[in-house]
């Protein structure tokens, strides 16, 4: 075998409480969850670089858990977005099912958490922007005077200054809470794939109550995976500002006025990426211009 | 790292680096190198096993997660009952994956019909990871239709024959 | 004859599987070396630097001086270095081969190997071409007085070369005098040739294991050679069993067909001149035989006073683009069907419409394909445009055609018809004199000495069809001859051709056969080569079809997604439809989404076949199925994006490029 290479040793804690234990031992362990990400890297195997502790986390059992009430659902962070999918599909907000079908086969989505999708490293799954327009919120544990302390947090401000999540060093995501939308208008699309051909793939997650012809409470994200997240409230106050149905001259004003804003935080997305953002972007117009043009069922 | 698993119906325990990959193990340490790929994280689809009876991508399952589980590759699955009612399938329906993708593809379709899933937008998006042109998607569709067909017989007919 | 016989390659899969499960190597793997391979990152380059760390006695590195016998790898009289020894020809060329107890070691062993290239300048990159192919009748009219109408048509192939994503290895281990090789190949012989070039081990003692394997194109061809004879040579300087792990690879020829038609009142063309260039990377395998198919592609269906065909073949510093699966037929007969519906373009008719006006009933007697009549080609696409309702969708589209306008999406159909042709030509087939025996021997068994093993499936077919004729009551009565020393070289069995050729062969000695074992002394043996099929033209037409493809680029995402495709075929006889009819529609898939195009969910692909019943030629299936796909989605693509796409495979990244200032 060659010397450098030695085979890491897996830590199982069984709870949080042992957890906490073995970071305080080995600050710089690897947090491993459903592993879709680490084990598809080119390079993840041999690797000198992959850390000589990995902590499972698959066998805590806090992080498996699921519960709801009649205002939100909470799913620990090991729940694979597979069982979320399962329990949850009638009842969780269309634009997280959405997006938990674009990643496609069960073979990935059995193996890939909802932490997970949130908390890796140098990398943006589509799952952040979505969760961002929905409300939801994270608890974060983290070590602080050896000792585990535990925080909820909007997603929103797990975001850095980049667009990325960020949670203090050893820090962990161990519950996610998606509140019950009471919202008319999800949408939720993902262009070119985020794993395969990360570099021309952006996804775009919409949320807003639409009140005759104007919105209550939008909420929009696009994620570039290479870039990380793009999200403003600003972007949310112009939404809010528009009365639909939008004509073309006020499309294309509201689409420059959201590439500004893109540029501004990620000057380096591909031609294909702003045409791709800008084709979801008209979808939701549409699929807005149609919804204020149509009379709702009750009126009917 | 020792690890226990049960590999085709044999209880082993493997003496392996944690992190390496099923699909290399499978392919180095059990020589299983024509039906089991390994791509790198290109996600070709082509390393699929069941771990546990479920359809896995062999390369995303690192060494210490088959601790105690139950690997069935195609070595041992094209001998089961339930591969024959796949043949079955694809005999009646005249389709049929090429050598490349044929032992993926099987282990997904008994997936499939193991959950009786009928609905063509999750079957075409369960086998969307084979990435092998070689079945368009109508086949695919019709091969776990019948295949589940042929599942539900062979169980009617069992009891009855007890 | 049996056309499907070809398909049977790529049919039954499970028999090859079985075998992959039961061909295991009796050696254990602690006592062997697991090699991987250094490529080189660009072409026409000097190595100045190649930095190996220290390696122990466990480590092995194979460079292009530690072969015994000579860095050379010869295939059929054109050679290339096994591994680069100074120059780098082209990017994905072999540099080192390393070794180690495991595979781990020896891919972090390999990350610290450090090599540096610095350019070379052209003229010190050259390779070994052949002249200009070119064919001609009639004298070209040059158009002074003004009488024509004179249309310029372009075709153009960018080249693909990448992995497949697919491992597979090359082993080699010693057994008394004898080396072993098992490797997955489409030509044992050139295992054998390969190992004793590079390693001075007599071929005689080469025992090549086949491992079974999906060839989409041919890249079971070159590769497993250069992996064979390292792995035997590092077995050699080691003393232990020896692996190599490599991702398969293929490459496909950029290919340029530009034509100048002369066109009458009616718009039909009068005068032609087609000129070929394929580039086929750094080094050229078989040229003069791409070159004859190439051109056997390029001569148009209807009929011309003039025509002047050219095949050149270039070189650059890029990965050699061996066949892909066509030797030039299926990309020059897209070419040419491209062309024609462009013709129709600019006479303003649809492109079916158009060839029923200009295709005569039979076409010209050439050199490379004889006059056949065109009826049943006709048919095919009448068929093909029926089903896709083609004639309504094309002109649709034509009104659509103002860009991306408010349906969000632009859509385009294609047209294709052409014949098949199969195995090699008539010149080649004369050269490389590939043979087989067939003997009836005294215990009345039937014995095939033979090369061509590949397929277990194929061998099936044959076993039964040599029985019928030979030993009807006992089918196990027919064996094919274990590889060994004395072993015939029957030649690749790349793109099936040879197959389509050699069960004709096969077919044609058991007739002889039947005979001669009743009237010779037993044991009595028949040896048979390629004469069988020397024709009066390089090549012989066998099985017609359409292709219709149907092609939607969506606004959105600029991902280019196939809607449908419709086939109609016509061939000889059909034994077994279901193989056929899956060989067909992988062609097809395989076709479609190697040039770029998205297979969505909704996609479907509806084929007809049909068989005249006669018990003739045979034809090759992948190649006209190849060729016609190719045509109809570069026509469809022409229709939805015009100009601005002109080259396949085509990616959203290029149509977003070339749709850019519009949007």
């Amino acid at each position: 075998m060659y010397k450098g290479l030695s085979s890491p040793n897996i830590h199982t804690p069984k709870n949080l409480g042992e957890y906490a234990s073995i970071v305080l031992h080995y600050p710089m362990s690897t947090l491993w969850g459903g592993g879709t990400f680490i084990m598809t890297r080119p390079d993840a195997y041999p690797s000198k670089t992959m850390n000589a502790e990995i902590i499972y986390l698959g066998e805590v059992e806090e992080l498996h858990r699921f519960q709801r009430n009649d205002r939100f659902a909470e799913f620990g962070a090991m729940v694979t977005l597979d069982e979320i999918l399962s329990t949850g599909k009638t009842v969780l907000p269309k634009a997280l099912t959405d997006n938990i079908q674009t990643i496609g086969s069960r073979l990935i989505t059995r193996k890939a958490t909802i932490g997970g999708t949130i908390a890796t490293k140098g990398f943006t799954t589509s799952f952040p922007g979505t969760l961002i327009v929905l409300d939801a919120t994270a608890e974060v544990r983290y070590m602080k005077k050896k000792r585990l302390h535990s925080r909820w947090m909007q997603i929103t401000r797990l975001l850095d200054r980049n667009g990325r999540i960020s949670l203090p060093s050893n820090g962990l995501i161990s519950r996610v809470r998606i509140a019950f939308s009471e919202k008319n208008c999800h949408y939720f699309n993902e262009i070119g794939s985020f794993m395969l051909d990360p570099e021309n793939a952006v996804a775009a997650a919409f949320t807003a109550t639409l009140d005759q012809d104007i919105l209550i409470n939008p909420r929009i994200a696009f994620t570039y995976p290479l870039h990380g997240v793009c999200y403003s409230r600003d972007i949310d106050s112009i939404f809010s500002s528009l009365r639909f149905p939008l004509d073309d001259e006020e499309v294309d004003t509201l689409e420059s006025m959201i590439f500004t804003f893109i540029e501004s935080s990620f000057p380096d997305i591909t031609p294909l990426q702003r045409t791709r953002t800008s084709g979801i972007m008209r979808q939701i117009i549409d699929d807005l211009n149609e919804k204020a043009l149509t009379v709702p069922a009750e009126e009917r | 790292m020792k690890i226990d698993c049960t590999i085709d119906g044999k209880t082993l325990t493997l003496s392996l680096n944690s992190d390496k990959p099923l699909s290399l193990i499978l392919r180095e340490n059990m020589g299983d190198d024509g039906a089991v790929n390994h791509c790198n994280g290109e996600m070709c689809g082509l390393c699929t096993v069941l771990v546990d009876g479920k359809a896995m991508l062999s390369c995303m399952v690192p060494a210490f997660e088959i601790r105690g589980k139950t690997v069935t590759t195609f070595d041992s699955f094209r001998r089961t009952r339930n591969m024959k009612d796949i043949e079955k399938a694809y005999e009646s329906v005249g389709r049929y994956p090429c050598t490349e993708c044929y032992a993926s593809r099987s282990l997904i379709f008994e997936s499939l019909i193991d959950e009786g899933i009928t609905d063509p937008g999750e079957i075409l998006k369960e086998l969307s990871i084979v990435r092998c042109p070689c079945m368009d998607p109508e086949d695919e569709i019709m091969i776990v239709r019948r295949g589940i067909e042929i599942r539900r017989k062979r169980n009617v007919q069992r009891p009855q024959l007890a | 004859m049996i056309p499907q016989l070809a398909v049977a390659l790529h049919s039954h899969p499970r028999d090859d599987i079985l075998r992959i499960m039961a061909d295991r190597k009796n050696f254990s793997r602690y006592n062997m070396r697991c090699g991987i391979l250094l490529h080189a990152e660009k072409g026409m380059a000097r190595i100045s630097e190649l930095r190996l760390p220290d390696l122990d006695s466990r480590y092995l590195a194979i460079t292009g001086s530690d072969l015994p016998a000579g860095n050379s790898f010869s295939f059929m009289g054109r050679t290339m270095p096994i591994i680069a020894k100074e120059t780098i020809s082209y990017p994905g060329q072999i540099v080192l081969a390393l070794f180690a107890p495991d595979y781990e070691s020896a891919e972090l062993m390999m990350r610290q190997v450090h090599l540096s290239t610095e350019d070379i300048a052209q003229e010190e990159f050259d390779a070994e071409l052949p002249d200009s192919l070119e064919y001609s009748w009639g004298e070209m009219d040059d158009n002074s007085e003004g009488r024509y109408r004179e249309v310029s048509t372009e075709f153009s192939l960018t080249r693909i070369a990448r992995g497949n994503r697919r491992l597979y290895t090359a082993t080699a281990w010693m057994e008394g005098s004898n080396m072993h090789i098992e490797v997955p190949t489409q030509w044992t012989e050139l295992i054998k040739e390969s190992v004793e070039r590079a390693t001075g081990y007599p071929r005689r003692s080469i025992i090549v294991h086949l491992l079974p394997f999906t060839a989409k194109h041919d890249e079971f061809l070159l590769e497993p050679a250069l992996l064979a004879a390292i792995a035997a040579a590092a077995t050699i300087r080691s003393g232990v069993p020896c692996e190599i792990r490599e991702e398969t690879f293929f490459s496909r020829p950029t290919v340029d067909v530009r034509r100048k038609v002369l066109l009458d009142d009616e718009s039909k063309p009068v005068y032609e001149s087609a000129e070929m260039i394929v580039d086929q990377g750094a080094y050229a395998f078989v040229p003069e035989e791409y070159q004859r198919q190439a051109m056997t592609g390029l001569i148009p269906p209807y009929p011309l006073k003039g025509f002047r065909g050219t095949v050149r073949i270039a070189h650059s510093p890029s990965r050699p683009a061996s066949f892909c699966g066509s030797l030039g037929y299926s990309e020059a007969l897209a070419s040419t069907e491209y062309h024609i519906s462009r013709l129709a373009e600019i006479a303003g008719t649809t492109p079916n419409l158009y060839r029923e006006a200009v295709e005569k009933e039979k076409r010209k007697f050439t050199d490379y394909i004889p006059g056949f009549d065109l009826d049943s080609q006709k048919e095919c696409l009448k068929s093909v445009t029926k089903a896709a309702s083609y004639d309504r969708k094309w002109s649709a589209n034509t009104f659509q055609k103002s860009e991306f306008g408010l349906l969000g999406y632009l859509k385009g159909i294609g047209i294709a018809s052409g014949a098949g042709i199969a195995g090699f030509s008539t010149t080649l087939s004369k050269e490389a004199g590939f043979s087989a025996m067939m003997t009836f021997t005294q215990k009345r068994n039937v014995t095939v000495n033979t090369s061509a093993l590949s397929h277990q499936s194929t061998m099936k077919i044959w076993k039964k069809r040599i029985a019928e004729r030979l030993v009807p009551d006992r089918p196990e009565g027919v064996m094919f001859l274990e590889p060994g020393p004395d072993t015939l070289d029957t030649g690749p069995d790349t793109l099936s051709r040879i197959v389509s050729s050699f069960t004709l062969q096969l077919e044609s000695a058991a007739k002889k056969l039947a005979v001669l074992k009743d009237t010779e002394k037993l044991p009595v043996s028949l040896r048979f080569d390629a004469e069988n099929t020397y024709y009066p033209c390089e090549f012989e037409n066998s099985g017609y079809g359409a292709v219709a493809c149907e092609i939607m680029i969506d606004k959105a995402s600029m991902i280019p997604s196939v809607v449908g495709v419709w086939a109609s075929f016509l061939f000889p006889s059909v034994l077994d439809r279901v193989s056929l009819e899956n060989s067909i529609r992988r062609t097809i898939m395989m076709t479609l989404q190697e040039n770029g195009m998205h297979i969505p969910l909704s996609f479907h692909i509806h084929i007809e076949i049909s068989e005249e019943g006669t018990d003739d030629t045979i034809s090759s299936v992948h190649q006209i199925a190849r060729g016609l796909t190719l045509g109809a989605l570069a026509d469809a693509l022409h229709q939805a994006a015009g100009d601005k796409a002109a080259s396949l495979p085509i990616s959203a990244e290029e149509i977003n490029t070339a749709f850019g200032e519009e949007i």
